[in-house]
């Protein structure tokens, strides 16, 4: 496969494969972050829908010597912060529940501690959830997220040390159960 | 609990939690492409949520009731004549299809079609079938299109035509009994290339129909020439061409409402 760089400069001049070579590049992933974000697997598909379309009506405006996954995900959080303010504002709770039925399944993982964790993800706020999936899934550094968030590096620190410290007060009352219970 | 472990966790926790959202990838890839290169826009989540069924791009055949039919053929008891008849009595005449068009929903009323191998009309089955051929069936928007048969090429045009200041818009199936899917492809993109600025070879697809496509158009402007070619294969070693040409402000519109049609398309094959 051609370097991302190449990549670019081809779909910037109209080349439809490098499209897609780009797509199946950077898709998986962002769907898992758009599904870890949105915590809904049909709302991230839109997400990263409106993403790619909007990466391929804009990349003549993407500076060619800057990092394109920053640049890529900035416009991925968005999608994900304007469909999830839309969501809750027009979709009914039966379309919400159809439409998620959860996150893949725990095999032989340690369930308990998945399903801890499940809940308390799902229950963080969005200020802490995006930064942590940022961070733990898709390897952005701190001022990367500041970037793509637009936000102040130690703001970014500073949230996501609130999250990490949230998950785990949860794992450690996990850790205390299993302790009292032997 | 350290922070290392601790962030091990995270991490974990998050690429296992949602490793199932990577089987959405294809359908995403295939609305975004519907999106910007035309095509049907924006699919429902309920058509997300169907699995895409990959299958084989052989022989489609005829989905069950018709199945049955051929059944009955394998003995060799009916001609193939008949064959078009049993077609006609197990496969609905009309159907209401929910189309979904630039983002609103509308229900049409299609009506069949049933096309032998030997390229005759056969809303009648007056005329004799060769027996082993291969024809199709497909369900038309008689609203708004009308199915012209030809020797070789059938074509569903629009009822009342269009301006002429529009290029035009059609959709033409076409079998070529002896031509290979991939020397079709290899002889179309040729053509292609040398009459349209952009050509994207899509690949594979399984809407509207398993086939091969490849997307062409003359530029960006609303009037620019835009042509959809799939390609199925016939299942006896030839295989169907199927153009739908348009202009690109059309693809959102007739070309979704194509693709509507397209969708119910299935080869027939008539018992030897």
């Amino acid at each position: 496969m051609i370097d991302e760089k190449e990549m670019i400069l081809r779909i910037k001049g109209g080349d439809e494969k490098a499209f897609h070579d780009l797509y199946e590049k950077y898709a998986g992933y962002a769907l898992r972050a758009a599904a870890a974000v949105m915590r809904d697997r049909a709302g991230a598909a839109d997400a990263v829908q409106e993403a790619f379309v909007r990466v391929y009506r804009n990349i003549d405006s993407f500076d060619i010597e800057m990092p394109f996954k920053p640049w890529f995900y900035k416009i991925l959080m968005n999608e994900c912060r304007r469909l999830m303010k839309n969501r809750f504002r027009t979709v009914s709770l039966s379309e919400y529940l159809e439409s998620n039925p959860g996150e893949g399944e725990p095999d032989q993982y340690d369930f308990e501690e998945y399903e801890e964790l499940r809940k308390a993800v799902r229950k963080l706020k969005e200020i802490y959830r995006i930064p942590l999936v940022l961070k733990y899934l898709n390897d952005f550094t701190e001022s990367q997220i500041a970037d793509i968030l637009e936000l102040n590096v130690n703001t970014v620190k500073s949230r996501l040390f609130k999250g990490r410290k949230k998950l785990k007060e949860v794992l450690e009352k996990l850790d205390e159960r299993r302790m009292t219970n032997g | 609990m350290d922070d290392k472990e601790l962030e091990k966790k995270i991490k974990d926790f998050l690429v296992k939690s949602t490793e199932g959202s990577e089987e959405l990838k294809d359908q995403v890839w295939h609305n975004i492409q519907n999106n910007i290169y035309g095509g049907v826009r924006g699919m429902t989540r309920m058509d997300r949520k169907r699995k895409s069924k990959k299958t084989a791009r052989a022989v489609i055949g005829l989905a069950s009731a018709a199945a049955v039919a051929f059944g009955v053929f394998a003995f060799g008891t009916e001609p193939g004549q008949a064959a078009v008849q049993k077609i006609w009595e197990l496969l609905a005449p009309q159907k209401t299809i929910t189309q979904e068009l630039e983002g609103n929903k509308e229900d049409a009323d299609f009506s069949l079609h049933v096309r032998d191998g030997k390229g005759s009309d056969q809303e009648t089955v007056e005329n004799p079938t060769e027996k082993g051929a291969v024809g199709y069936t497909i369900y038309i928007d008689e609203e708004r299109y009308k199915m012209e048969k030809g020797d070789q090429v059938d074509r569903v045009v629009l009822k009342e035509a269009l301006d002429e200041r529009y290029p035009e818009v059609y959709m033409e199936i076409r079998q070529m009994e002896d031509r290979t899917v991939e020397e079709m492809i290899a002889e179309i993109k040729g053509r292609l290339e040398e009459e349209y600025d952009y050509i994207n070879e899509v690949g594979e697809v399984d809407f509207p129909i398993d086939s091969y496509l490849i997307t062409a158009r003359a530029g960006s402007d609303w009037n620019s020439e835009y042509v959809k070619y799939y390609f199925v294969d016939n299942g006896q070693g030839g295989c169907f061409v199927i153009k739908q040409k348009m202009f690109m402000e059309a693809a959102e519109g007739h070309g979704a409402r194509f693709d509507y049609m397209l969708k119910e398309f299935k080869v027939i094959s008539l018992p030897e």
